[in-house]
C-alpha cells in the first residue's frame, strides 16, 4: 500500500501539486509558443510526454548503473580491469549523458511514432525536433537523479514513470487550457504593448494562482487511500 | 581507408570537445569533489552541537541501518569529545505543504526525551510554511518527551502541545507527523534487542550506557 | 548577420539594450521566471549563464573552423553542457546553500536557448575577440532583465534588496510575489512595459 501511496504522490505531485509549468517553470518555451491553438497545444503536451517517459526511462537506467556514487558496473567494471581501491564516481558525467539520451529519445520517439502510429505522427510529428531544448524533459531527469544519488532510498523504474507521466500529463493540461484561454482572447481587446507574449504571461500568472489551490490535496487523498487500504 | 580517415577528420571538432571534456571534468572531480563532499557531510554535522547538548561532531559518527526502517532515513550517535555516547541525531522525512521537510531530531541516549530540531530541507511557501525554520518554532520541541505523540495545535495550552506557525498549519503539521514517525521508529529500534546490539557495536568502545 | 567583424563596443552593447535576451528576444525564460524571487539568486544565476556563455563562446569560435553543419548542433551541446557541469560543481564547493537554493536551475543553463543561439549566430563565425564581447554583453543584458524582475519580486514580495530590510516592518510583503504567479505577472507587466517604451520612443 505504502508503494501505491509514494507513486500517486509523486504523479500528482508532478502533475498538478508542482506543476512543471506553472510551478516549476520549465517547459515555458514551447507553453508560450505553442499554446495559441487547443489542437496544436495538445499534440505539443503527446509529445513532450512520450519523450518525457522514454528519456526518463533511460536516464534512469543509466543513473542507477553507472553515474551514481557506488554504481553496480563501474564497481564490476573496476574489479574486472584488476584495479585497486575504490571504484570511481561518473556522476560528474551525467549532464552531458542525459543530453545526449534525450537528444537520442527525441530521435527514436519520432521513429517509432513515424513507422507504428502514423495517424499519432500527423497530430505531433512536427513538435517533436522542438523538444530537444526543452527544459521540461531535462528538469524530469534531473530529479530521477536527485533520487538516484541522494540519500534516501533509491527509486525504481516505477517511479520514475510515475514521475515522467506525471509530468508530462500536467504539462499537458496547462497548456491545452492556456490554448483555450488564448483563443478566446483573440476577440478581446488587449492594449497592444500587451498583445501576444505579455497578455499570455499574465494569463499564466493567473493559472499558477489557481493551481496553488491544489497544494494539500495530495495529502489528503493519499491518507485516505492508506487508510482504506491499511497501514501508514 | 580514406573514408575512415576522412570521417574522423570530419569529426575533428566533437573528439576534440569529447576529450576536453573528459580531461577537464576529471580535474574538477578530483579538485572539487571532496571539498563538496565535506559541505554535504557539514550540512548535518555542523548541527550536531546545537542539537545534542555536549556533543562535538568531530567525535559523532553515522550508524549504518538495517534495511526497512521506514521514516528514519540515517541515525548518528552524537558523543562527546571522550567518545561517550550524549544522545542520538536522527533524520527523518514527511511530505509538508509543497514538497518532502526533512529534518534532524536529537534526543537523549534513552530515546526519552528531545534535545533539538533542526530543519534540514524545506520547499514550503516563503513567509509562511517557511517559517518553521525559525527557532522560535523549533525551539518548543526541546524537552519535549519522546515516548508520546506530539501534539500541534493552533493555540498551545498544555505541556506536550506546540504551538503552530499561524497561517502554515500544514507546514506545522507535517513537522509534528514527522518528529512522531520518526521518534516512535527509532525506540522500536532501541527496544529490539537485535538491532539495538546492531546499533550499539558500531560505537567507539566507551560509554555504551544506554 | 553579415560576416564582417563589427565594431566592439556595437557588439557589447548590442545584448544590453537592442537585441535584450529576454525582453526582446524571450529567451532563457526558465531561470529568468525561477530564479527571481530574490536578488541573491537571480545575480548568482546571471553571474553562472554568463561564465557559460562567455566560455561556449570562446571554445566554439576557437574551434569554429572545424566546424561541420551536420555535427554543429552536437558540438555545442557538448561544449555548453562541459561549462555547465564545471559552473555547478564550482557553485557547489564554493557556495552550498546558494547552490542547494538554484537547484536543478544551474544545470537547466543547458537548454538555455540563449546560449545556443549565441553560438550558431555568433561565436561560429566570428573571430574569438568578438565572440567573448559578445558573450560578455549578452550576458549582461541577461543580468539587468534578471534584476529588473527580481528587484520588483523581492522589494514587494519580501520588503528586501539582496536579503538587507529596505522597506519598513509595516510593509505586508505581497506572498504573491515570491510565489510562482508573482513570477509570470511580473515578466508580463515589464514587458508591456518595455513595449510600450519602445513604441512610444519609435513613435517620436
Amino acid at each position: 500500500m505504502d508503494t501505491l501511496t509514494d507513486l500517486f504522490l509523486i504523479f500528482f505531485g508532478a502533475a498538478i501539486i508542482n506543476n512543471f509549468v506553472l510551478h516549476s517553470f520549465v517547459g515555458v518555451c514551447p507553453f508560450l509558443g505553442v499554446s495559441t491553438r487547443t489542437d496544436s497545444a495538445l499534440g505539443m503536451g503527446m509529445a513532450v510526454t512520450f519523450v518525457m517517459g522514454v528519456a526518463t526511462t533511460a536516464s534512469w537506467a543509466l543513473t542507477r548503473t553507472l553515474l551514481r556514487p557506488g554504481a553496480p558496473l563501474v564497481a564490476w567494471g573496476w574489479d574486472l580491469a584488476g584495479f585497486e581501491g575504490a571504484a570511481p564516481d561518473l556522476s560528474v558525467l551525467s549532464y552531458i549523458i542525459y543530453i545526449f539520451v534525450i537528444a537520442g529519445s527525441v530521435q527514436f520517439v519520432e521513429m517509432y511514432v513515424r513507422k507504428l502510429f502514423p495517424a499519432l505522427h500527423k497530430s505531433f510529428g512536427i513538435f517533436l525536433p522542438l523538444i530537444t531544448t526543452n527544459c521540461a524533459i531535462l528538469f524530469a531527469c534531473l530529479l530521477v537523479m536527485k533520487e538516484l544519488q541522494g540519500p534516501g532510498p533509491l527509486w525504481g523504474l516505477h517511479h520514475s514513470l510515475a514521475l515522467s507521466l506525471g509530468g508530462g500529463l500536467g504539462f499537458t493540461l496547462a497548456i491545452v487550457l492556456m490554448a483555450g484561454l488564448r483563443e478566446e482572447l483573440e476577440f478581446c481587446d488587449v492594449p497592444k504593448p500587451l498583445k501576444g507574449t505579455g497578455i499570455a504571461l499574465l494569463v499564466a500568472g493567473i493559472l499558477a494562482m489557481a493551481f496553488m489551490g491544489f497544494a494539500g490535496v495530495d495529502q489528503g487523498i493519499a491518507d485516505a487511500i492508506s487508510s482504506a487500504g491499511g497501514t501508514r | 581507408m580514406h573514408n575512415s580517415l576522412h570521417y574522423v577528420s570530419e569529426a575533428r571538432a566533437v573528439i576534440f570537445l569529447a576529450i576536453f571534456a573528459g580531461v577537464a571534468l576529471s580535474m574538477v572531480e578530483a579538485t572539487l569533489g571532496p571539498r563538496i563532499a565535506e559541505n554535504v557531510r557539514r550540512q548535518t554535522y555542523d548541527r550536531i552541537p546545537e542539537l545534542v547538548p555536549g556533543a562535538s561532531s568531530t567525535s559523532t559518527q553515522e550508524i549504518s541501518l538495517q534495511p526497512d526502517v521506514g521514516s528514519v532515513n540515517a541515525i548518528y550517535a552524537a558523543c562527546d569529545e571522550s567518545g561517550t555516547l550524549t544522545g542520538w541525531v536522527l533524520r527523518g522525512q514527511e511530505q509538508g505543504y509543497s514538497g518532502p521537510i526533512v529534518l534532524l531530531v536529537g534526543v537523549d541516549p534513552q530515546a526519552s526525551r528531545i534535545t533539538g530540531l533542526f530543519v534540514l530541507q524545506q520547499t514550503e511557501t516563503p513567509g509562511l510554511g517557511a517559517l518553521i525554520t525559525r527557532d522560535s518554532f523549533l525551539e518548543q520541541f526541546s524537552g519535549l518527551p519522546a515516548n508520546t505523540p506530539i501534539q500541534m495545535m493552533k493555540h498551545a495550552t498544555q505541556p506536550g502541545q506546540v504551538q503552530a506557525v499561524s497561517g502554515a498549519t500544514i507546514s506545522s503539521v507535517a513537522v509534528a507527523d514527522a518528529v512522531n514517525r520518526t521518534l516512535s521508529e527509532f525506540r522500536n529500534l532501541l527496544e529490539k534487542t537485535d538491532s539495538r546490539d546492531h546499533m550499539l557495536e558500531q560505537l567507539p568502545s566507551q560509554g555504551k550506557d544506554v | 548577420m553579415s560576416d564582417e567583424t563589427p565594431r566592439a563596443g556595437t557588439v557589447f552593447w548590442n545584448g544590453i539594450l537592442p537585441e535584450n535576451p529576454v525582453y526582446r528576444s524571450l529567451l532563457g525564460m526558465c531561470p529568468t521566471l525561477a530564479v527571481t524571487n530574490n536578488l541573491n539568486s537571480a545575480m548568482t544565476m546571471a553571474a553562472a549563464t554568463t561564465f557559460v556563455l562567455v566560455a561556449s563562446n570562446l571554445m566554439i569560435s576557437l574551434i569554429r573552423s572545424w566546424l561541420r553543419p551536420h555535427l554543429r548542433i552536437l558540438v555545442f551541446t557538448l561544449t555548453i553542457a562541459t561549462f555547465v557541469t564545471i559552473v555547478d560543481k564550482l557553485l557547489a564547493a564554493y557556495m552550498f546553500s546558494m547552490s542547494q537554493q538554484l537547484g536543478p536551475y544551474i544545470p537547466l543553463i543547458i537548454v538555455n536557448c540563449l546560449i545556443v543561439s549565441r553560438c550558431e549566430a555568433c561565436a561560429s563565425r566570428q573571430p574569438v575577440s568578438t565572440a567573448l564581447l559578445d558573450g560578455l554583453g549578452m550576458g549582461a543584458g541577461f543580468a539587468l532583465a534578471l534584476a529588473s524582475i527580481a528587484t520588483i519580486r523581492e522589494l514587494l514580495g519580501s520588503g528586501t534588496l539582496f536579503g538587507l530590510a529596505v522597506l519598513p516592518e509595516s510593509w505586508p510583503g505581497w506572498g504573491i510575489m515570491v510565489l510562482p504567479p508573482g513570477a509570470f505577472l511580473t515578466l508580463g507587466a515589464l514587458l508591456g512595459l518595455t513595449n510600450w517604451i519602445r513604441e512610444r520612443r519609435t513613435a517620436s
